[in-house]
């Protein structure tokens, strides 16, 4: 049993430097190992550094083989140091294996550019022992092949594929079913079969030519013909294989392409809605200048204002000031005009006419020239000139001040430095969204990409017409060699030839490899469906379904306890089933071993993943789960703490660009 | 005392400052900018003397003062002149152009608002 023991990286993906370490639980009970970090931060790389150390090669969500150069960490590359490493130490059938996988750029190459100016270099270890590659290639493939290493080390993602194979005449469900077949042994003895078919068709050339005098020399040529017609048939079923295989990576090529223009045209909706805020925040800057130039037009006011408040603060006293000489001038004149009335009336008061015995005629002269003297002190004649002066000047001043064109000016310009601000950094957004853009991307493109993805899936179906025709006229052909074949048997020119019982032979076993082929497969998908829905009881919360049925693209169907078959509605149960024949695929192609899970629990609710959880512990021998916050909840960790050997956190590193490995207690 | 003037300008070199300015939309119209330079001096307490060297006339009176609010200002702020109000102010709007236009080579621009702030 397989069993995962130690990985350390180093420059690898975002795992920059060295002591990036995992310890993989080995105890029994204690076989969940937990990795917790956000997307982006490496999991998925993490589980590439797996799949690397294995195999040696590790390709993308396109099935396309990534780089070296996008395999090292791009901070190590721009330091210029283009090494990394995996080491990978594990047990197996009671022995200890350690893989060593590093690659460097070559001695000569100082700015390596593709997999060409690098070096890799690989050491597999068997209990101490270097094993040549030869040997490594074998005990990898006694111990984990790589066609069934999608169903131990894979991503959530890797769960819509399977989910393809529910739909009748999917491309992605095509290629899983090879990819099933492929580990299941199909192509073992389809292998048979061709290898049986071309020793037939050699041996066939040797009689031929053995009973060219003979008098079934006349049917020996026939079967020479049929064999011709074989081929031609055959190299016909080629070329149109070869057909397919180029329409269908255009096909491929045309979704990818698809894919980037649609993330452009996503790209050029954000311009267009950018160019419409930048319209408008120029519109608004617009306005905003427009008024601050009509402001302008009072701005020389605003400056005189600290003078002309000053100007109006001092007028004000002086008006005051005049004012109150008014008042004193008046009371000086009507205090002489009272004395002068004292001297007038015999010196008897002017209201009761009481005679002032005691006001002295020189006294009251004395007290007019003193009040007179007064006046003239202040020296202001009762003029309302100066008076009418100042007032018309401070009217004037307080138009002049009348003005709150300050504020006005002072906001207006502080709202243009603003929206000038938004307006260059929406500018710079668009810069920056314009060079992510490249060509600009249509509508139209689209389209055309469609059309043509659609010209080409037409085609191809076409072309498998084409092959199963050829197909048939091989099954004819053949089967007038084998009519023709048994009238030779029978000749007593041939009967007893060695070569006559070599082409018997083999054409018994081609039939036998032919009829295995269908047997084998039935006989698997029986398995698989077998194991499946063992998996899926258990991984199942309502108990109302009996198991799974398989279909002839390896696509499960749930049954319910009559055996009817149950619409799946729901993309959570799609995921439990999709899970279930990962399951079995993985226990049908090898004995059990570590499952490794990206983002497994997706689209499923809190119930099916603690299923998931309770279950797969018992089907592998490690389960390690690399799950983002929104995968788990307190609640399900606590269940699953009795099982859980280590966690482990993967943490951005003080740059906040690559990422560490850190052991959580 | 001289009679008053009936027309009032710059110098050139200020005059095409002034044209400048208006140009770069500092101002809405050059009468505009003449009476902000007028106000500039005023403000600064400036007693401008006679302006030495040619002149260009821009404006006649009437138009820079519709409301005689400009001759007001000056007759208030500056009460004690010598020379006819236009006269005085021809010299202010010399003397404050002079000034707003090394702020103006000085910080590549001329902020109304700043000028405002800087004089409160």
């Amino acid at each position: 049993m397989m069993k995962f023991l130690k990985l350390n990286l180093k420059n690898f993906m975002p795992f920059y430097g060295d002591g990036h370490e995992i310890k993989f639980p080995t105890d029994e009970y204690k076989n969940i190992l937990l990795v917790h970090g956000y997307n982006t931060y490496g999991k998925t790389s993490l589980l590439r550094s797996l799949r690397w150390a294995l195999y040696g090669h590790v390709s993308d969500k396109f099935d396309r083989e990534i780089s070296y150069l996008d395999l090292l960490n791009r901070t190590s590359a721009k330091e210029g140091n283009y090494k990394f490493e995996v080491v990978l130490d594990f047990q197996a059938n009671d022995s200890v294996y350690k893989i060593t996988r590093n690659v460097s750029s070559k001695e000569s190459i100082s700015n390596p550019l593709n997999n060409n100016d690098f070096m890799h270099q690989s050491w597999f270890k068997k209990d101490g022992t270097v094993l040549t590659d030869e040997e490594a290639e074998h005990e990898i493939n006694l111990i984990a092949p790589e066609p069934v290493s999608r169903f131990f080390l894979f991503d959530g993602e890797l769960l819509k594929e399977y989910e393809h194979l529910l739909e009748e005449d999917s491309e992605v469900g095509k290629k899983v079913k090879e990819s099933i077949e492929q580990i299941l042994g199909v192509p073992s003895l389809s292998n048979g079969r061709n290898d049986t078919s071309t020793l037939s068709k050699k041996y066939r050339a040797k009689q031929n030519k053995e009973l060219k005098k003979t008098n079934v020399s006349d049917i020996s040529g026939q079967i020479e013909e049929l064999d011709k017609t074989i081929e031609i048939h055959e190299k016909e079923i080629l070329d149109t294989k070869a057909l397919i295989t180029r329409s269908q990576s255009r096909i491929d090529l045309i979704a990818e392409n698809i894919n980037n223009i649609e993330e452009k045209s996503k790209i050029a909706d954000e311009i267009t809605e950018i160019q419409g805020e930048i319209r408008e925040i120029k519109s608004s800057i617009k306005d905003l200048d427009n008024k601050r130039l009509e402001a302008t037009s009072s701005a020389w006011k605003l400056l005189l204002k600290p003078k002309l408040l000053k100007i109006q603060k001092e007028s004000l006293t002086n008006i005051k000031n005049i004012v109150k000489q008014f008042e004193k001038v008046g009371e000086l004149n009507k205090e002489i005009s009272l004395l002068s009335n004292l001297e007038l009336h015999d010196q008897s008061c002017e209201i009761c006419n009481t005679k002032s015995p005691n006001i002295d005629a020189n006294t009251l002269v004395n007290k007019k020239n003193i009040i007179q003297e007064e006046l003239n002190r202040i020296g202001i004649s009762p003029d309302y000139l100066d008076f009418s002066k100042i007032n018309s000047n401070q009217e004037i001043i307080d138009s002049l001040l009348n003005s709150n064109e300050e504020r006005t000016l002072k906001s207006l310009d502080d709202e243009i430095d603003n929206k000038s601000v938004q307006l260059v950094k929406k500018e710079s957004d668009e810069i920056t969204l314009r060079s992510d853009l490249g060509d600009e991307a249509t509508v139209k493109e689209i389209t055309d990409e469609y059309q043509k993805m659609g010209g080409l899936k037409e085609s191809i179906v076409n072309l498998e017409t084409n092959i199963q025709t050829e197909k048939s006229s091989i099954t004819t052909c053949e089967k007038q060699i084998k009519l023709l074949e048994d009238l030779i048997k029978e000749s007593e020119e041939a009967k007893d030839s060695p070569t006559t019982k070599y082409v018997s032979i083999l054409s018994e076993l081609n039939d036998i490899f032919s009829n295995s082929i269908d047997r084998l497969r039935d006989e698997l998908k029986k398995e698989v469906e077998q194991k499946a829905s063992e998996a899926f009881s258990k991984l199942i919360h309502r108990k109302i379904y009996d198991g799974l049925k398989i279909n002839n693209n390896y696509g499960l169907q749930i049954l319910n306890q009559e055996g009817d078959e149950v619409p799946m509605k729901s993309s959570g149960a799609e995921q439990i089933v999709a899970l279930s024949l990962i399951d079995a695929l993985s226990r049908t192609g090898r004995d059990s071993g570590p499952v490794v899970m990206d983002t497994p629990f997706g689209r499923l609710d809190d119930v099916h993943r603690e299923k998931i959880v309770e279950y797969l512990p018992e089907s592998a021998s490690q389960l390690m789960l690399f799950v983002h916050k929104g995968e788990t909840n307190d609640e399900m960790l606590e269940k699953m703490a009795s099982q859980i050997g280590s966690q482990y956190k993967i943490d951005l590193q003080d740059d906040e660009i690559n990422s560490l490995i850190r052991k959580m207690n | 005392m001289e009679k008053d003037a009936t027309t009032i300008g710059l110098t050139k070199e200020n005059h095409s400052m002034l044209k400048k300015f208006d140009e770069e939309n500092i101002f809405n119209e050059m009468k505009d900018g003449y009476r902000f330079a007028i106000a500039y001096s005023l403000s600064k307490g400036a007693i401008p003397g006679k302006v030495s060297g040619g002149k260009t006339t821009i404006f006649n009176v009437g138009s820079i003062d519709e409301n005689q609010e400009i001759s007001s200002a000056i007759l208030a702020l500056s009460p004690q002149i010598e020379v006819p109000v236009y006269v005085y102010a021809e010299r202010l709007a010399e003397a404050g152009m002079t000034e707003l236009v090394k702020i103006y080579r000085q910080n590549n621009r001329l902020n109304l608002s700043e000028i405002i702030e800087e004089t409160s």
